[in-house]
């Protein structure tokens, strides 16, 4: 089901209220802490963002990946780490919603209303470590061996879509908590989104029946690629949500910050900072509503969410720094918020694969 | 001026003594100190016992009496092991130490040097306030003379070692209408003084062990014969303070430059899955980038270093410097500052990218590294306010 342009709107507005109102109060301490607390999670699946892209019959909303990829950002605006868990979480829903069967589906009541908490390993290309899964299969069990590094929410899920062997020859399976030999470990303290649940996760012989593989050989690699793209797009947009948070620090920060008579807004090298921040929010924007036009016409290209990624992480990257640098001693204050995002856009850009790596795609591309 | 900085075998002993203490004593408790920001005052009294709290101070005064290069060194090594724990060294030896060894009398370098060569007394320097931070001369905290005393009024925020020091260098306005043109005074206050309070201990980014707090003046009490410096020249104590301090800050950002460059080098030089990361051209650049950013950092650090040795040397021996010295001076440490704190933060940036996930894990080193870097670019003048003075400098124009 698409949902219009309009609902996508009221969405994305309900949303921004929300994060306003219930998150921005907490973003602070969740960083600190490195933890979401259980009655935001509450609250979160009461306006109905977790698991959003799921069918209405599955308690989801049944919205399209755009609007999801609007809601991301509208959470990375005020928290990067609810973001980056909200879009994990949603990844694993649409894997399920599209993918799985009709069994595989009855998780996804829980799942769209927040009481379990769903992740999905990456792809090899998304991290800086390509360790894979192993499985051999037995009979009709499938066996597990590995570790999967840096997995979001991998500390806190209950249900794990696991990615096993190689992108080549890849396997989706479904693993839940408390299965033998599978060992979710706690959560690693990290620069930035701190609170997403990042660690490792190992199988040591991990079995596992046959019918919790999602799709069939076929469907592989359009898993693959919807996950490949949805954390690209995904990161992009929680990049972007980051650059339009230093945007608005910034702003407020120059226009009342009086030094030398005036407030610093005046001064052109404040102005310049501003301006670039300004600048990469824009051509961001629109390039990532190019690449979601795109996809809704079915056209997507892997390439363009390489690019968006390339493009958006670093401009968030540096949005955040100017915005901290603008703020002066007070940008270097856990008081001011700029110091987190300054942390969560760096851990933004390192996820999802090295950008020196990723450019490699682009070139390969460019260059035939 | 042309010079050269070529360590002598000394120095290069005194470097690998220095190197060899802070990494068996003092690293294997700064990542204990970052998370819990704790002030160390176990490693500040163990950096004491091995004369380091003095090692500029003349030895009649009770210090190592060390030059400007050796001050270096010191803060260079300490960069490479935890930027903290060179802040509040730095802001010891090179904001307080210091203006008392240039401007002090006979009697205040007496009473207060010796002490804090030996790391009995810790120093501070108070000259941000909440509407004087990159405008430095704006300040309000207020010096009214009472008899024998000066009466200040005022908070100071932004204060490294603030809460922790014994002796801290405040500057006030004695007459607000001449502004820094003879109204500011420096004075040393001592933390028992009545009137003088703590506020605020900020929570920060980085550098966590170092402490930075606000301090409050009500009718603090301060005896005339704490004036630092003449009556009304406060600014240019502030000014040739600062211009020493940010050179030792620049060769602090040096040292965590180095050693993550150093800690790139074995990252990359690691075998996984079947090749290392040493052969990407990509890999090659950036170690290539950093190690030229590297050389050419060294040479303005110790360069400025040896400067400043000289210009030092001629201000405490109370004589006149050359007006285009001490220009020259100025304009070096705020390119020796900007430079060097900006190719530090970039090349820990790039050995984020390079260590991809590892890098932001907590404990590795690099991710306190980068919490670390951006305030070098911050404190005791940004960047933005460096660029500034040197355009200024250059084009021979004054104002902002």
């Amino acid at each position: 089901m698409m949902v219009s342009l309009d609902e996508q709107e009221v969405i994305q507005s309900a949303v921004r209220e929300f994060s306003e109102s219930e998150l921005k109060p907490l973003a602070s301490k969740i960083d600190s802490d490195a933890m979401i607390p259980a009655e935001l999670f509450q609250k979160l699946a009461s306006i109905g963002i977790f698991g959003i892209t799921c069918t209405q019959q599955y308690g989801g909303a049944g919205t399209s990946f755009e609007t999801m990829m609007r809601v991301v950002s509208e959470l990375g605006r005020v928290s990067a780490s609810v973001a980056l868990t909200c879009l994990n979480h949603n990844l694993a829903c649409s894997i399920l919603n599209d993918f799985g069967s009709e069994q595989q589906k009855s998780l996804l009541h829980e799942l769209a209303s927040c009481r379990k908490i769903a992740a999905v390993t990456v792809p090899q290309n998304l991290s800086s470590n390509p360790a894979k899964i192993s499985y051999t299969l037995h009979n009709d069990e499938y066996i597990l061996n590995g570790t999967k590094q840096y997995v979001v929410n991998g500390s806190f899920a209950d249900v794990c879509i696991t990615i096993c062997g190689s992108n080549a020859d890849v396997e989706f399976l479904i693993v839940e908590k408390g299965t033998e030999g599978f060992v979710q470990n706690t959560q690693i303290g990290l620069l930035g989104v701190r609170a997403s649940g990042i660690t490792h996760i190992q199988f040591h012989n991990v079995k596992t029946l046959q019918d919790r593989t999602i799709g069939t050989k076929e469907d592989a690699p359009k898993i693959l690629q919807l996950l490949q793209e949805g954390i690209w797009l995904g990161l992009s947009s929680i990049a972007l949500g980051i650059a339009k948070a230093s945007l608005d620090a910034a702003v407020k920060y120059a226009n009342q910050r009086v030094q030398f008579g005036k407030p610093i807004a005046k001064f052109e090298a404040i102005q310049e900072m501003i301006s670039n921040i300004a600048n990469d929010i824009q051509s961001t924007s629109a390039l990532l509503d190019r690449i979601f036009r795109m996809k809704d016409h079915g056209k997507t290209k892997l390439n363009d969410c390489v690019t968006a990624k390339i493009i958006a992480t670093s401009a968030a990257a540096k949005s955040a720094i100017f915005a901290l640098k603008i703020h002066g001693g007070y940008g270097f204050i856990r008081d001011y918020p700029v110091e987190r995002f300054v942390r969560d856009a760096k851990a933004i850009e390192i996820l999802g694969g090295r950008n020196s790596d990723l450019r490699k795609i682009t070139a390969r591309k460019v260059l035939g | 001026m042309m010079v050269s900085v070529n360590f002598t075998d000394e120095q290069n002993t005194l470097r690998q003594l220095v190197r060899e203490f802070l990494e068996s004593e003092i690293l294997p408790t700064v990542e204990y100190y970052d998370k819990t920001e704790q002030f160390p005052i176990s490693n500040i009294e163990k950096i004491a016992k091995q004369q380091l709290m003095g090692i500029n101070i003349p030895r009649e005064y009770g210090g190592a009496g060390y030059s400007e290069i050796e001050y270096g060194i010191l803060i260079e090594e300490f960069g490479r092991i935890c930027s903290a724990h060179g802040t509040i060294v730095g802001a010891h030896l090179g904001l307080a130490c210091t203006p008392i060894r240039l401007f002090g009398t006979e009697d205040q370098k007496l009473k207060y040097l010796p002490s804090m060569s030996r790391g009995e007394k810790l120093g501070a320097f108070a000259l941000t306030e909440p509407a004087a931070g990159s405008d430095a001369a704006n300040i309000r905290t207020t010096a009214e003379k009472s008899g024998d005393e000066f009466i200040l009024n005022g908070n100071k925020i932004f204060c490294t070692n603030g809460d922790k020091a014994d002796v801290i260098i405040v500057f006030a306005a004695n007459n607000r209408a001449l502004g820094p043109a003879g109204g500011i005074t420096a004075f040393i206050v001592e933390k028992g003084f009545a009137g003088f309070s703590i506020g605020k201990v900020e929570r920060k980014m980085g550098i966590r062990a170092s402490t930075t707090a606000e301090l409050v003046f009500e009718n603090c009490r301060v005896p005339k014969e704490n004036t630092l410096g003449q009556l009304g020249a406060g600014f240019r104590v502030a000014l040739i303070t600062l211009d020493g301090g940010r050179i030792g800050l620049a060769a602090g950002a040096l040292g965590a430059a180095e050693k993550t460059l150093e800690t790139t080098i074995s990252f990359v030089r690691q075998e996984a899955f079947g090749s290392s990361l040493a052969e990407k051209q990509s890999v090659q650049w950036m170690i290539a980038d950093s190690a030229m950013e590297i050389h050419a950092a060294r040479l303005v650090v110790y360069n400025s270093l040896l400067e400043l040795d000289k210009y030092f040397k001629i201000i405490a021996k109370g004589e006149k410097v050359p007006k285009d010295f001490r220009e020259r001076i100025s304009r070096n440490s705020a390119i020796a500052k900007t430079y060097v704190s900006e190719i530090a933060s970039k090349i820990i940036d790039k050995a984020m990218d390079i260590h991809g996930e590892l890098g932001l894990v907590e404990g590795y080193g690099l991710e306190r590294a980068y919490r670390d870097s951006f305030i070098a670019e911050i404190y005791e003048g940004t960047n933005e306010i460096q660029r500034m003075v040197i355009a200024r400098d250059i084009l021979g124009i004054s104002g902002p």
